[in-house]
């Protein structure tokens, strides 16, 4: 039972790194290096909790708003770059987060049962004692209700975008750069938003990561999870935001239906990253999927279009 | 209400426009014709705005608009067809309108369904005959249809100057009629139509000045019978038509 | 100051030439097909392992036997790769090969990884000397590791310029319908690409690991930042842009060693990398692309 639920904190965590995929995926743009905004918004959370004493909640925030920022700083030169670029670009600025966290110092030091302990970033050793969910008598089911909690809301959120008219217009824009363009769609606004937005959310899972583990580091925050990332939503399919936690699912599902190949489950994700791509290279979820599944599911309202709208046609 | 001053565009060693004077009236279609590469694919793409020119105005009104990026002047009514049909595929048709529409003036957002905006975009669909396909892809149009959709797309932004880039290509003779009757119902709006065309009949009936350009040059502007006679002209296209057949238009986003 | 400005130019440069060799391979690729294989490094670092495991058969002959071994299997791996995560794939759309690519990255990293158990392998040395011109010194087996990437770029270009063979690839990456109108098979050349690349990734790799003493899987990804990184600075699809690249990316990184340390070394680098994608992302001797 333990297992399960450390399993599923896991695949919520991952799930919403998956989401802040998605919403740059929305404007076309592919960050293979969200997880360095996840550890910005990890550290700065965790100093809030840790160091300053915050609640969980405003510290979250705070993280937030912290890898927000910063996504909207490096979102704005970065839209000249797309495709193959940004994914360089994205993974050396990934990077560069992690090498300034390792040179990072910013702790106070406390006494617990004789020994001298350091909250907060220590360098190359990285940010323990992150221990807001001990401290507070959370058990492990109540961190797995909160982690969820925060990934159902998130998703209620990007779907909610997703459907609006910033959500079609930001898929307009990744489709067809030009036309969106001379149509009256602020193309650098638009995208420079997805990007913040994107990089909130990914501040987010850091956050509760860093929370989960009591730890965080530059080794917590790895190029494969950023790469991973990427992968649970190409493969989930970028259709739906239900693409990303597909994604997840499906991944979770298989590695712990092969639970007696463990030793070999990083090289289950590889392959079924392959496999999923020579099977379904647009994703689970793809578009004309979607329009299937509309189709069937009729009550679901596809926009909001009226039949008294209706004009008969001057044809 | 749009008017172009001695555009001239230059790509890199390329002239692609040369001092261009141009004026669109309301409530009149000004065709544009000229051999391949004459730009008028560029001068499109310039007063839309999707590059500066290298020297030149435009002015929308009194207004110049010359400094501002394209997504401005197409919330100020300047909206454009495009020669290679530029839908977003993996939208539905009636998001494609949608998203280029603006909400009714003086509406609060969040208060409920906008539905003077889905009425005026209804129609438009409507119009063009599209309004059963509203829920379809746009991906899964017909050649036609697509065309057509373009054009509601274009007209969803409620402008005052269309910009049309060859709209006739590759359409059929009943669809041909179906775009000349779309056109004279928008003239009779008010609207400022640039027709842009190689489909010499469909211009000739229907527009009411037609200017010609070749090497970016404007050599001929007037009525159509006059355009018809001037000797200028007769040698462009005579010159272009002894070496035979060439692939229609330039390409879109011509960019160096 | 200038004595070690100058000796760490020197010994960048020289690193850089392996950087050089493995940035070829992405460029080609990317040339001959608008494709990024990202597993390209970790081709390497496999195909050096497997050159590793072979020579261990018979250590006693010649290390030369090593690089050999590992460019014969880089070929095998190359060739696979194009099979499985770009001919079965859609042509149109980018980020499946992408994606997949990146599977196979973590497949080749893993496999390493399980096999050895994690240890680092000890690989023999190439040569063990090295020598003085005036204050400034000079490793041989990094000589010796330029001259190889020199003798196998010369015999590239011969390849692609002077052959039949070459003169398909570059129709194919110039322009595939025409290339198969004329009769050249696209599906072909680029199965020959990837095998070309990937005996120079066989050959890059072991060098490479040859050169650092040590191999370790966590190479994999240093191969691939290093070698995508230098083909970006020297302008994807050009081959002199590569070695450009990989030269100036050794350069940059041992100066950058020199000045920062250790701990900022990495950083500078990368935003070298971010300078050069934001204001030249054609790279130094790119062409203008539209993107």
């Amino acid at each position: 039972m333990e297992y399960y639920i450390g399993l599923i904190t896991m695949s919520a965590i991952q799930a919403l790194l998956g989401l802040s995929v998605y919403v740059t995926v929305l404007a076309g743009r592919v960050s293979f290096g969200q997880h360095g905004f996840a550890l910005i918004g990890g550290y700065m959370a965790g100093v809030a909790t840790a160091v300053w004493g915050w609640h969980l909640a405003p510290a979250l925030v705070l993280g937030m708003l912290a890898s927000g920022l910063v996504g909207l700083v490096v979102g704005y030169p970065a839209l000249r770059i797309r495709g193959v670029y940004l994914a360089v670009a994205s993974v050396a600025f990934a990077e560069i987060c992690r090498n300034v966290v390792q040179n990072l110092f910013y702790y106070r030091q406390e006494v617990v049962g004789g020994l001298v302990r350091k909250i907060g970033p220590v360098g190359h050793e990285g940010f323990r004692h992150i221990s807001y969910f001990y401290d507070h008598g959370f058990t492990r089911e109540m961190v797995m209700g909160v982690i969820l909690g925060v990934l159902a809301l998130t998703t209620l959120v990007v779907w909610v975008l997703d459907r609006s008219q910033l959500g079609r217009r930001l898929r307009a824009i990744s489709e067809d750069e030009l036309a969106a363009q001379t149509a009256g769609i602020n193309v650098a606004w638009l995208t420079t938003l997805a990007f913040g937005l994107g990089a909130a959310i990914a501040g987010l899972s850091g956050g509760l990561y860093a929370h989960y583990l009591t730890f965080a580091s530059h080794e917590t925050f790895t190029i494969l999870m950023g790469v991973l990332a990427v992968a649970y939503v190409l493969v989930g399919g970028t259709a739906n935001v239900v693409g990303p936690l597909l994604g997840v699912a499906f991944f979770t599902a298989i590695t712990e239906g092969l639970r007696p190949l463990q030793e070999y489950r990083v090289i289950i994700y590889g392959a079924l990253i392959v496999a999923a791509m020579l099977v379904r290279p647009y994703g689970i979820i793809d578009h004309k999927l979607l329009v299937r599944l509309r189709q069937w599911a009729t009550f679901l309202p596809r926009a909001k279009v009226r039949a008294e709208a209706r004009v008969d046609a001057t044809r | 209400m749009l008017r172009v001053e001695s555009l001239t565009k230059q790509f890199g060693g390329l002239v692609a426009l040369s001092g261009v004077d141009l004026t669109l009236e309301g409530g009149r279609i000004m065709g544009l014709i000229g051999p391949n590469g004459s730009g008028k694919t560029t001068l499109i793409n310039t007063v839309t705005g999707v590059f500066p020119p290298t020297a030149g105005r435009v002015y929308l009104g009194d207004l110049d608009i010359t400094p501002l990026p394209a997504h401005r002047r197409a919330r100020l009514g300047i909206a454009r067809t495009f020669q290679n049909v530029k839908l977003w595929t993996r939208l539905t048709v009636w998001e494609n309108l949608w998203i280029v529409s603006q909400p009714s003036h003086r509406r609060l957002p969040g208060l409920g369904p906008d539905r003077q905006r889905e009425r005026r975009l209804a129609e438009i669909l409507a119009w063009v005959g599209l309004w059963e396909r509203r829920n379809d892809l746009a991906g899964s149009l017909s050649f036609g249809e697509q065309r057509r959709l373009e054009l509601a797309r274009a007209l969803a932004a409620e402008p005052r100057v269309l910009l049309l880039d060859e709209p006739a290509a590759g359409l059929s003779m009943g669809e041909l009629e179906d775009l000349t009757r779309f056109l004279e119902q928008l003239r009779a709006q008010g609207l400022a139509i640039l027709l842009v065309e190689h489909v010499l009949e469909l211009v000739m009936n229907i527009a009411d000045r037609i200017a010609v350009l070749n090497f970016g040059h404007k050599i001929a502007e007037g009525t159509p019978d006059q355009v018809r006679e001037d000797p200028q002209v007769q040698e462009a296209y005579l010159g272009m038509r002894k070496r035979s057949a060439q692939p229609a238009g330039e390409p879109d986003d011509a960019r160096p | 100051m200038w004595l070690d400005l100058v000796q760490q130019g020197i010994s960048g440069f020289l690193v850089g030439s392996t950087y050089a060799l493995i940035a070829i391979g992405f460029t080609m690729v990317w040339g001959v097909m608008r494709r990024l294989n990202l597993a390209y490094g970790a081709a390497a670092l496999g195909a050096a392992y497997v050159g590793f495991w072979i020579y261990r058969l018979a250590p006693d002959l010649t290390p030369a036997i090593l690089v050999l071994a590992a460019m014969g299997s880089g070929i095998v791996i190359g060739f696979l790769m194009d099979l499985v995560c770009f001919r079965w794939l859609p042509k149109e759309y980018e980020l499946a090969p992408l994606a997949s690519t990146l599977g196979a990255l973590i497949i080749a990293e893993e496999v390493i990884n399980l096999r050895t158990e994690g240890y680092p392998v000890s690989f023999p040395e190439i040569v063990d000397k090295v020598f003085y011109v005036g204050r400034l010194y000079f490793r041989l087996d990094h000589i010796v590791i330029f001259g190889a990437c020199m003798v196998m770029v010369a015999g590239l270009y011969y390849l692609l310029f002077r052959t039949r063979l070459g003169l398909a690839i570059r129709g194919v990456s110039q322009q595939v319908v025409a290339a198969q109108l004329m009769g050249m098979n696209p599906n072909k050349t680029n199965a020959i690409t990837f095998m070309l690349t990937g005996m120079l990734a066989g050959a890059a790799g072991a060098l490479s690991v040859m050169a650092i003493g040590t191999g370790t899987s966590a190479l994999a990804m240093t191969f691939t930042l290093r070698g995508l990184s230098a083909a970006v600075i020297g302008g994807l699809g050009s081959i002199p842009g590569a070695i450009v690249g990989g030269l100036a990316l050794g350069i940059i990184e041992a100066e950058a060693l020199r000045v920062f340390g250790i701990g900022y070394r990495d950083v500078f680098t990368n935003l070298a990398l971010l300078a050069i994608l934001v204001f030249r992302p054609q790279g130094l001797m790119g062409v203008r692309l539209a993107q």
